[in-house]
C-alpha cells in the first residue's frame, strides 16, 4: 500500500477535526491550532469512543466522551476526571504517517516512508464523494459517454492514468483535471481533484458541473450493473 | 451455557403498561434477537407470544416484563416503587444501535458529565471525579456504588442552581440500572432514576428511562422531555463506540480510577457469564487497528 490521498488540504483548517477510511482502516484526521496535523486509529484507548467526535484544545485532540486530551504524538497527557494526574505514557492512540503535498493531504497506513509523487504546481478544485466502485467511474472515464456534457461533445482525453491518480486534459476550456481516488467501504469512492496551475472561476465552475455529470453517470451505471 | 442461553433467564421489559395495544392489534418487537407479540386481552389479561409459545408476563415499575424462561430468576425489587408520594414517569423508549451493556456501563458512569451533557449534567472546569466506593452486595449479587459525588451545573428539571449531587447506583441484573441521587427540592429523600434495557440483539437496544422523583412543580412532560435529552446526548456516544459489544478483556479500554463502578460490572458480568452483548477475546476487535497498550 502506498499514501491514499484523504482530502484537499484546505478543507482541513487549523483546530478541525476529520474522519477518513483508508483500506478499511477507520482514522480521525486533525489539525492542532497552530497547524500541526495528525491521522490516528480513530478510537481513544479509554472506552472506544470514536474520536474524530472530539475536539481540538491548542495542541491536543480531545476525545468528546470523558474529554481525555492526546498530544500530537497520540499519547494521553490530561484526564478531566482526575486533573491532577499525570497520565500514564502508555496510554496512546495509534498513529499514522500522515503528511501534506501538492495541495493534498495524504496517510499511509503500512508505514512505508515513501513520499507521495504529486507535481506541486497544482490547485485545488474539491473532494466528491461517488456512491460506487473507483472502477465503475474509470470505466465511464474511458467511454465515449464521458465526453458528451449537457448534450455538448467534450474534447478531452486520458492523459494519465496510475493506479490511484488519473488526468484528463480537455480542449476548451483548455486544463488539465486531476483525479486522485479514494476507494471506501460499501462500494463507494472519494475523488479528491486538482487543476494544473491557476484557472478562472468559470473553468473551475465548469469542471465542477463535469464531475458532477461523472457522478450521475457512474452512479448509474453502478445501479444497472448491480441490479 | 453459552450467552443466549445465560440471557434467556431473566425478565426484560418489553413496553410501557399504558401503551399495550388491545387485541386485535399486537405490537411487535424483539428480544435477544427473538420475534414477539405483544397484546392486552379483551378482560385486561397481557399475553406474549414467541412463535407459538406463550411467554411469562409480569407488570412492574409501569413496564411490561416478559422471559423467554418458563422459569426466570426472581425480577429484582426497586422498594421506592411503593411509595406513593412519588411522582412514577416512565419516559418511552430511546432504540439505540449498541450492545445493551454499553448502554448500562454509560447510565453508571459520571465522568463524561461535562462533556456529553455539557451545562446540564456537568460542566468544564468541575470535571474531577472524587474518590467512591464500589461493593459486590452478596446476598442480592448486585453491583453497588456508593459516596458518589459530582458538581452538576442543573442536576434535573426541578433544579435551578448548580449543586454537589449525591448518587448511589445498583446493578441488580446485567441489563437494568437504578440510581439514587439527591432530591433538588428536599434535603430528606433522593430521587430515583432507572434503565431497563430490552435486549433487541447483541448490538442493538431500546432503553425505557423510569424515573420515581419528588418533583412537585414539574409536568409530566417536562420531567419526560428532561430525560429523553439526556438520553439522546447518550446516544450520541454509545452509537459512536468501537466495537458495538462491551469488551470485557481490560488490555482493550484502559481505565482509570473514576471508572471503578464500570471495572466492576465487567468483572460482575465475566464472572457470572453474563456475556450475552459481551466481547471476551481481544482479538475480536473489528478495527483493523490494534492498541498495543496494557492497563496500568
Amino acid at each position: 500500500m502506498t499514501n491514499v490521498a484523504i482530502g484537499l488540504s484546505q478543507n482541513l483548517p487549523n483546530g478541525r477535526v476529520m474522519r477518513a477510511i483508508v483500506h478499511e482502516q477507520d482514522l480521525v484526521v486533525w489539525r492542532s491550532k497552530s497547524g500541526v496535523l495528525s491521522a490516528w486509529d480513530n478510537r481513544c484507548p479509554h472506552r472506544g469512543m470514536r474520536l474524530s467526535h472530539g475536539f481540538v484544545r491548542g495542541e491536543a485532540l480531545a476525545c468528546v466522551y470523558h474529554g481525555w486530551h492526546y498530544d500530537k504524538k497520540a499519547t494521553c497527557r490530561y484526564i478531566p476526571a482526575h486533573p491532577e494526574l499525570e497520565p500514564p505514557e502508555t496510554i496512546k492512540a495509534q498513529q499514522f504517517r500522515s503528511m501534506e503535498k501538492g495541495g493534498l493531504i495524504w496517510v499511509n497506513i503500512d508505514d512505508s516512508s515513501v513520499e507521495p509523487s504529486i507535481d506541486e504546481n497544482l490547485t485545488p478544485l474539491r473532494s466528491i464523494s461517488l456512491s460506487c466502485p473507483k472502477k465503475n467511474v474509470q470505466t465511464v472515464i474511458r467511454s465515449n459517454d464521458f465526453s458528451m456534457f449537457n448534450g455538448e461533445q467534450i474534447n478531452c482525453e486520458i492523459a494519465e492514468q496510475n493506479k490511484e491518480h488519473w488526468v484528463i486534459n480537455f480542449k476548451t476550456p483548455e486544463a488539465s483535471l486531476h483525479l486522485f481516488f479514494q476507494e471506501l467501504p460499501n462500494h463507494s469512492c472519494t475523488i479528491h481533484t486538482m487543476l494544473d496551475g491557476e484557472h478562472s472561476a468559470q473553468t473551475k465552475k465548469h469542471m465542477s458541473h463535469v464531475l458532477e455529470n461523472l457522478r450521475r453517470m457512474a452512479e448509474k451505471q453502478y445501479e444497472v450493473a448491480a441490479s | 451455557m453459552n450467552a443466549l442461553d445465560q440471557a434467556k433467564q431473566y425478565w426484560y421489559p418489553v413496553g410501557m403498561l399504558d401503551s399495550i395495544p388491545t387485541y386485535p392489534d399486537v405490537r411487535q418487537t424483539r428480544l435477544l434477537g427473538m420475534a414477539i407479540n405483544l397484546s392486552r386481552k379483551q378482560d385486561g389479561k397481557i399475553i406474549v407470544t414467541h412463535k407459538s409459545e406463550n411467554w411469562l408476563v409480569k407488570e412492574a415499575y409501569d413496564h411490561l416484563w416478559t422471559s423467554p424462561s418458563q422459569t426466570p430468576k426472581q425480577l429484582f425489587d426497586v422498594p421506592e416503587a411503593d411509595e406513593k408520594d412519588r411522582r412514577f414517569v416512565p419516559c418511552g423508549v430511546v432504540r439505540v444501535r449498541c450492545s445493551p451493556l454499553r448502554a448500562v456501563e454509560n447510565f453508571l458512569d459520571i465522568a463524561h458529565f461535562p462533556f456529553v451533557h455539557t451545562d446540564i449534567l456537568g460542566s468544564e472546569p468541575h470535571t474531577e471525579v472524587a474518590p467512591y466506593s464500589v461493593d459486590i452486595d452478596d446476598d442480592k449479587d448486585e453491583v453497588i456504588a456508593t459516596k458518589v459525588k459530582f458538581f452538576q451545573p442543573q442536576a434535573a428539571k426541578s433544579a435551578s442552581d448548580g449543586i454537589i449531587t449525591d448518587y448511589v447506583y445498583r446493578v441488580p441484573s446485567p441489563m437494568n440500572a437504578i440510581l439514587y441521587k439527591t432530591c433538588p427540592s428536599r434535603d430528606d429523600v433522593q430521587d430515583v432514576i432507572a434503565i431497563f434495557v430490552q435486549p433487541i440483539d447483541e448490538e442493538t437496544c431500546d432503553v425505557w428511562p423510569w424515573m420515581a422523583l419528588y418533583d412537585d412543580d414539574s409536568t409530566m412532560a417536562e420531567m419526560i422531555e428532561f430525560q429523553q435529552l439526556i438520553f439522546l446526548q447518550d446516544r450520541s456516544v454509545l452509537e459512536n463506540q468501537v466495537p458495538t459489544k462491551l469488551p470485557l478483556d481490560p488490555k482493550m479500554e484502559i481505565p482509570t480510577r473514576a471508572d471503578l463502578t464500570s471495572i466492576a460490572y465487567r468483572r460482575w458480568l465475566k464472572r457470572r457469564g453474563a456475556l450475552y452483548g459481551a466481547l471476551l477475546n481481544p482479538t475480536e476487535k473489528p478495527s483493523g487497528a490494534s492498541n498495543s497498550v496494557a492497563a496500568e
